[in-house]
């Protein structure tokens, strides 16, 4: 025996117990080879430590509530409702929401419309009263007479001479 | 049929035509194995019962496409390991704390109470309770697939060959992925395995 076929010998034991003539070809190697002993007995340790994990526990009905599965699945999957395709299913749920959002989107930009609106006839309205004020005439003189009005009162002494 | 069909295939044929019983049957001979990898793969006891209810679920509806040519072992812990990376997936999208994860204040209690079915005097069952928490935790901190290989290799009916179809992968990567995972195992658990008695914490 090789150091490759002892390598393979290694590995099957990490998944099963060796056969009389499997252990025998290894004990061989070992003797030949005492460098390898320490590994091969952690090996076997860890080999036997794994294979003392004890097993998760199993329910006494597990397999009872495994076909009451398969049994609610298969009445499930007999009703017409959900013997629609998987991505009708997903989609439908979705289109729903897709349409609530939609809709609120459009009632919200038609109030908004609606106010603007509103808001625009109103600036009309007040424009339209302006056609009843006087014509642009009136104001030819506006400079003069804003000018007039920021210049010195009348003197009260001068007016008194002049008299 | 082939007259050297795997039993755990003619039964599958069997349950391709409805048989109830036949399906009993398998679900009876490996509901073990799968809860065991599903357990250890999530370490939850009521999620990894979930999933081997699954996984059941999904080889019966699932029962009309198995080809009898794929040993079924492969096939049923190919679907097994598929959900739980589905779960892993899940988990990691969706964190929350896990009733039955330790708590860090608690990192020194039992995890779960397991009925031992091996006999052991009292003070030996104490000592393999702790090593075997010892080598819960170690495997835990494995990576996935380093974990996934180590546990199917404990199934003796699967094959080298079987582990690496069920992992996707090649058969030397499998056994590097063994390899691998039992040298950090080795280096974790050092103190018990040189000795080869597991000496309690003070």
């Amino acid at each position: 025996m090789n150091e490759s076929d002892y390598n393979e010998l290694r590995e099957i034991a990490w998944r099963r117990t060796l056969t009389a003539a499997e252990d025998a070809a290894v004990r061989a190697w070992l003797a030949a080879h005492p460098e390898s002993r320490p590994d091969w007995e952690i090996e076997g340790r860890l080999t036997e430590a794994l294979g003392r994990l004890p097993d998760a526990p199993v329910p006494n009905n597990f397999t009872a509530r495994v076909l009451r599965e398969i049994e609610r699945e298969t009445v499930a999957a007999g009703r017409p409702r959900t013997s629609r395709p998987w991505f009708l299913r997903s989609l439908v749920p979705r289109l729903a929401l897709a349409t609530v959002i939609s809709g609120a989107g459009l009632f919200l930009y038609h109030e908004h419309t609606v106010a603007k609106r509103a808001e625009l006839l109103h600036g009309v309205q007040v424009v339209a009263g302006v056609s009843s004020l006087p014509g642009p005439d009136i104001l030819q003189d506006f400079d003069t007479i804003r000018q007039i009005s920021s210049t010195p009162g009348p003197d009260p002494e001068l007016l008194a001479l002049m008299k | 049929m082939p007259p050297n069909l795997d039993p755990d295939a003619a039964l599958m044929l069997r349950v391709k035509r409805g048989d109830t019983a036949a399906f009993t049957e398998l679900v009876e001979k490996y509901k073990q194995p799968v809860m065991n990898l599903a357990y250890r793969t999530l370490r939850d006891a009521t999620e990894a019962e979930d999933l081997a209810q699954n996984v059941f679920v999904q080889v019966f509806k699932s029962a009309g496409r198995y080809q009898s040519t794929a040993k079924f072992s492969t096939w049923l812990f190919t679907i097994a390991r598929n959900l739980c990376l589905n779960e892993i997936r899940r988990r990691s999208r969706h964190p929350a704390e896990s009733l039955d994860a330790p708590h860090p204040e608690q990192e020194d209690q039992p995890l779960q109470q397991f009925e031992d079915k091996k006999t052991f005097s009292p003070p030996d069952s104490l000592l393999q309770g702790e090593l075997a928490q010892n080598i819960d935790r170690a495997l835990a901190d494995l990576p996935e697939n380093q974990r996934s290989a180590i546990l199917l290799c404990r199934q003796e009916d699967l094959s080298y060959e079987e582990i690496a179809e069920i992992l996707g992968c090649s058969v030397s990567a499998t056994k590097s992925l063994i390899h691998r995972g039992r040298e950090t195992l080795k280096e974790r658990l050092k103190a018990y395995l040189r000795s080869g008695e597991w000496k309690p914490r003070d």
